[in-house]
């Protein structure tokens, strides 16, 4: 499946699990932006062309705990807005952020990692700096916030 | 030392108390005392909340989300400790308590977000000695950052604290 440039204007959108969201304020914890040494720098994320917050959440739920091997919950995940560009224009040395369509096509589709047109990834050293894992969260806001505020 | 026509007052928070005789700095101590108990009740309370954290395993959260070491655990609650500590005896005022989070790679995040500002500290296995810190009173005023050791008080950080937070 051919991969296409992102425009600038457009939007990602990438889950936020709830243990990841304040219970003070409502907001992305800085420890949301940070992954594994084994999942490295890239961050997962849905291309607003091909999706909506809502479809990119419900996807979640036709994916399977890695641990359980059950399908995971959407219920357990909000959905956190980026704009491209912003992100693009992030000022950081060493930090700087690419959004890249990663679209994930399989025939047959492979149970537990649905087809998804939408996913991309923003590529870049995120973790090692709390400073960018605070300023990362600024450049964004909810699509889908918790529900419990 | 002044003498008192009625030695029995009520302290706030409702508690009585009977000091006989009783000066100025005696009573206001009195009074710091008790506040200080209460406040590092809850810094315990917090601390001690947290402890779920060591019993997460691995993929918590519904990924691959690395357990946390109890030792990284022990360094950023002893951490937490000595600063409400030191606020509680140098500055006689409460550190505002912080969000104790567990991060996907095993370390632990220390978050303060307040109306006045916010700070970050990380306590990981990448350097056992030391926290790495990032601090600003939003719109990149007051920022402070860098690696600070996990034993004891920095002052100039505990400043940055009682002035930003």
């Amino acid at each position: 499946m051919k991969e296409i440039f992102i425009p600038n204007e457009d939007h990602v959108f990438c889950r936020i699990g709830i243990d990841f969201i304040s219970s003070k304020d409502y907001k992305p914890r800085a420890s949301a932006f940070r992954n594994t040494p084994v999942k490295g720098n890239n961050l997962s994320c849905d291309w607003d062309k091909y999706s909506t917050a809502e479809s990119s959440r419900a996807l979640i739920g036709r994916q399977l705990n890695l641990r359980t091997g059950k399908p995971k919950d959407p219920r357990k995940f909000c959905i956190y807005k980026f704009n491209v560009g912003t992100v693009r224009s992030i000022n950081f040395p060493g930090k700087g952020q690419e959004i890249e369509h990663d679209p994930i096509y399989n025939d047959p589709e492979i149970e537990g990692k649905p087809n998804n047109l939408a996913h991309s990834v923003m590529i870049g050293e995120k973790g090692d700096d709390e400073e960018f894992r605070i300023k990362l969260a600024d450049t964004g806001c909810w699509a889908i916030g918790p529900s419990w505020k | 030392m002044r003498e008192i026509s009625n030695p029995t007052r009520c302290l706030p928070g409702g508690e009585k108390t009977t000091q006989l005789p009783f000066n100025k700095t005696g009573f206001l101590k009195d009074i710091v005392t008790k506040m200080g108990y209460t406040y590092n009740s809850e810094a315990e309370k917090l601390i001690e909340q947290s402890k779920h954290i060591l019993m997460l395993r691995e993929g918590w959260d519904e990924e691959d989300a690395l357990p946390i070491d109890e030792i990284i655990w022990e360094n950023a609650t002893s951490f937490l400790k000595a600063y409400v500590g030191y606020f509680d005896q140098i500055y006689l005022t409460a550190l505002e308590l912080p969000e104790i989070n567990p991060v996907r790679d095993g370390s632990i995040d220390l978050e303060w977000r307040t109306s006045k500002g916010r700070l970050l500290i990380n306590f990981n296995h990448r350097n056992l000695q030391k926290a790495s810190f990032y601090g600003d009173r939003y719109a990149n005023e007051d920022r402070i950052k860098g690696d600070i050791s996990i034993k004891g008080v920095e002052e100039h950080l505990a400043l940055w604290m009682k002035n930003c937070l």
